[in-house]
């Protein structure tokens, strides 16, 4: 859906994006993180189409975007960290004010402004002045003038920014349904832990480089990081895991109740795992898979990154 | 409907505004009314006018593009599907519907009420738009430059349109059953200014369309700057008025000399493009990536339009040199008389823009259109004034350009400055290309 190859970005006394390259899949979301000044915004503005790199190329959809930015944002919608709202018009007025930009035909905007309003739970409120909004509400205001031409693609940078937890469920909730309708989603953000409710992938920047595009779940085949923990210290555990050819990465905690370890096995593997451990008289509360923290890659790659 | 034009209506038109302005304009009239009769009716409905039209109108028109930049909207318009032409008109008659309203309400009380000349509305009427227009215009170049505060742009936007349609207004007050003659014909004042008001709203609301295209990111070209230098160039060479400048009986008639101020009028649009064009250390490095690559449409594409008006400047130099040899005219030798002259002017022009790009390519260059602007006043006016005091003028032409006097003195003192600003501009291009990537460990520029 979107590919990147060597972008390179210039502020006038600073290199903000280097030699970036990857490419996005259709329908994934992508959870765009880095410090600040890594790059991120600048990206995301892009792959808008609204910042001419100074050299490398991105497509989307096939399209071109350095060079036909405007048939790009037929494609793509976009929410800044600003929002970007009409405080005097009302709800209504700005949708169908977005339709009527996007080209939309007269007598479908009506209808495309009620199903969009449905759809982010704003349609009661339509006829206040954005001005008068909570944030939440203004948030979901803006994310339904970013989709009401139904993009390809939607961007968004820093959208769960000021939410109250409430607010930030919901988004994550509409931002998973965008995703599972094949709307491919780069959402950057600070907030690591609620990006892992929704991103299928997760894009580290720094100093204007990636330095990892990965999946934040581990694809099949891949090892999985399991987690034994026992109802009390056991020495039999260490070479009871040392044993299993598909185990490495062994970790015993230092109060010897559990260990992580990654397992390369399936579920059936995983299954005649906990079988041997119990048949050692291992006694085992519970065998889990660890979940890929995003955190952990994070710290992890950018621990690598600064050697 | 226009969607840009539609959201204004919304936004400017709300039930109490319609109602407010009319309320406000009957009690004005009224009170003109009872003070001095009907006749006191016509020139407050044409002064109330001016003022909505002009003053408040041309504050409506610099802010309609600029408001959406601080409320941050402008990029969801750039990324919209609206075209250049339907986002200038719908900005620059949307933005100002108010004001036009109560015009017409004020039109209505000149024309119904009072006792004045349609005429005189329409003019006036005309200057509004075009006050609105260049508003537009400017505010839309100094987005596109980028160097200045918001607040600033809006008013340096609004006072300079003002300023360039008074004195349309002013010189239809002084004589208005004058003449004006131009290239031989002698056409009425009134419906000469008349012309060229509307030519130049043309122009400018052209100019507009061509910087919003840019903005949206569209190809903008060359073709409506070239066009408008040849205009200009042909408009004011046009003036038989001028011909006769310092009394000078030699020139009049004579082809070459239309040429002469043809060139002087691109050599001004020169420095006017080269201090309003949005230039910056990354476009140049743009510029300069594409032509090493090879890119021909994108360097035509991003050539600077004071390069464009220079080159024209530079043939209509070479066609007046070219006319006066191929014609004559006795006792005006080309080379001697009128070549040194020329050729300082270009000089001078050389030196300038080398000294704007000298200063642009600093680190911290937000002030660098100002230092310029001073830098070239210092030069051009303190300096002549300071030599005149000194009893020193035979140096004057060491910084203005001067048509009479030996050519070593016409053409080389400025040769010198102007390959001097070069290459103090050229070495800062290379120093700043080189270490600003270095001093942050980057050291794949390609």
């Amino acid at each position: 859906m979107i590919s990147v190859r060597n972008l390179v970005f210039d502020y006038p006394t600073k290199r903000a994006l280097r030699s970036v390259s990857f490419d996005i899949l259709p329908g994934t979301i992508t959870g765009l993180v880095g410090p600040n000044g890594a790059g991120k915004t600048t990206l995301l503005r892009c792959l808008a189409g609204l910042e001419v790199p100074f050299s490398g190329a991105i497509t989307l959809d096939r399209i071109d975007v350095v060079d036909s930015p405007r048939e790009a944002h037929r494609r793509l919608g976009l929410l800044q960290d600003f929002l970007g709202l009409y405080d005097d018009l009302t709800g209504r007025q700005s949708l169908l004010y977005h339709a009527a930009a996007h080209g939309l035909p007269e007598r479908d905007r009506p209808k495309r402004v009620r199903d969009t309003a449905e759809r982010l739970a704003i349609a009661d409120r339509l006829d206040d002045k954005v001005g008068t909004l909570s944030r939440g509400l203004r948030q979901r205001l803006a994310i339904a003038q970013a989709i009401i031409h139904r993009p390809k693609v939607l961007l968004l940078d820093e959208p769960a920014a000021g939410l109250d937890p409430d607010a930030r469920s919901r988004l994550s909730e509409l931002l998973r349904t965008l995703g599972s309708e094949g709307m491919t989603l780069i959402v950057s953000s600070h907030i690591l832990a609620e990006l892992e409710d929704y991103t299928t992938h997760m894009m580290i920047l720094r100093n204007g480089r990636v330095v990892e595009h990965c999946p934040t779940r581990a694809p099949v085949g891949r090892p999985r990081r399991l987690r034994v923990t026992l109802v009390q210290p056991s020495p039999a555990l260490r070479p009871t895991l040392v044993s299993d050819p598909s185990i490495a990465a062994i970790e015993v905690d230092s109060t010897g109740l559990s260990a992580r370890f990654d397992f390369a096995g399936d579920m059936a593997a995983q299954a005649q795992l906990l079988r041997t451990l119990l048949d050692q008289n291992l006694p085992v509360a519970a065998l889990t898979e660890e979940p890929r923290s995003m955190q952990s890659v994070y710290t992890e790659k950018m621990r690598g990154s600064r050697r | 409907m226009n969607p840009e034009f539609r959201r204004n209506l919304w936004l400017e038109l709300p039930a109490h505004r319609v109602v407010a302005i009319p309320a406000v304009l009957v009690l004005v009239f009224l009170a003109a009314w009872l003070a001095g009769g009907e006749s006191a009716v016509a020139p407050i409905s044409l002064l109330t006018t001016g003022l909505l039209l002009i003053i408040w109108g041309s504050r409506l028109a610099a802010d309609s593009v600029l408001s959406e930049v601080v409320a941050r909207t402008w990029d969801n318009q750039r990324m919209s599907a609206i075209g250049p032409w339907d986002m200038t008109w719908g900005k620059l008659f949307g933005s100002t519907i108010y004001v036009w309203y109560g015009a017409s309400w004020c039109a209505f009380a000149f024309l119904v009420i009072g006792d004045g000349r349609p005429v005189d509305l329409a003019r006036l009427l005309l200057s509004g738009l075009e006050a609105q227009a260049l508003a537009l215009l400017v505010s839309l170049l100094l987005l596109r430059r980028g160097s200045e505060t918001v607040g600033f742009q809006v008013t340096v936007a609004q006072v300079g349109a003002i300023l360039a349609v008074l004195p349309i207004q002013t010189l239809l007050q002084i004589d208005p059953e004058g003449y004006v003659s131009w290239y031989g014909y002698v056409i009425g004042q009134a419906r000469f200014i008349l012309a060229t008001q509307l030519a130049l709203l043309a122009w400018t609301v052209l100019g507009a369309y061509r910087v919003m295209r840019a903005e949206l990111q569209y190809n903008a070209g060359q073709v409506t700057w070239v066009g408008f230098v040849v205009f200009l160039a042909a408009y004011v060479a046009g003036f038989d008025g001028l011909l006769m400048l310092g009394g000078d009986t030699r020139l009049p008639g004579l082809v070459a000399a239309r040429l002469f101020f043809a060139f002087c009028v691109a050599v001004a649009l020169t420095y006017i493009a080269a201090f309003v064009e949005p230039k910056s250390l990354v476009r140049l490095r743009r510029w300069v990536g594409f032509a090493r690559q090879g890119r021909v449409d994108r360097v035509a594409e991003m050539v600077p339009t004071w390069l464009t008006s220079g080159a024209i400047a530079l043939i209509l130099a070479i066609a007046t040199i070219i006319n006066l040899y191929l014609i004559g005219h006795p006792g005006l030798d080309p080379l001697a008389d009128v070549g040194p002259l020329i050729l300082a002017v270009v000089l001078f022009a050389v030196r300038d823009v080398s000294m704007l790009y000298y200063l642009i390519l600093q680190e911290r260059a937000r002030r660098a259109h100002l230092a310029a602007l001073v830098y070239l006043l210092f030069l051009y006016f303190l300096a002549p004034v300071m030599l005149s005091a000194a009893d020193l003028e035979a140096l004057t032409p060491v910084f203005v350009p001067t048509p009479t006097g030996p050519w070593p003195l016409i053409v080389l003192p400025v040769a010198t400055q102007a390959l001097v600003a070069f290459l103090l501009a050229m070495r800062r291009w290379r120093i700043v290309r080189a270490t600003d990537f270095d001093r942050q460990g980057f050291a794949d520029y390609p």
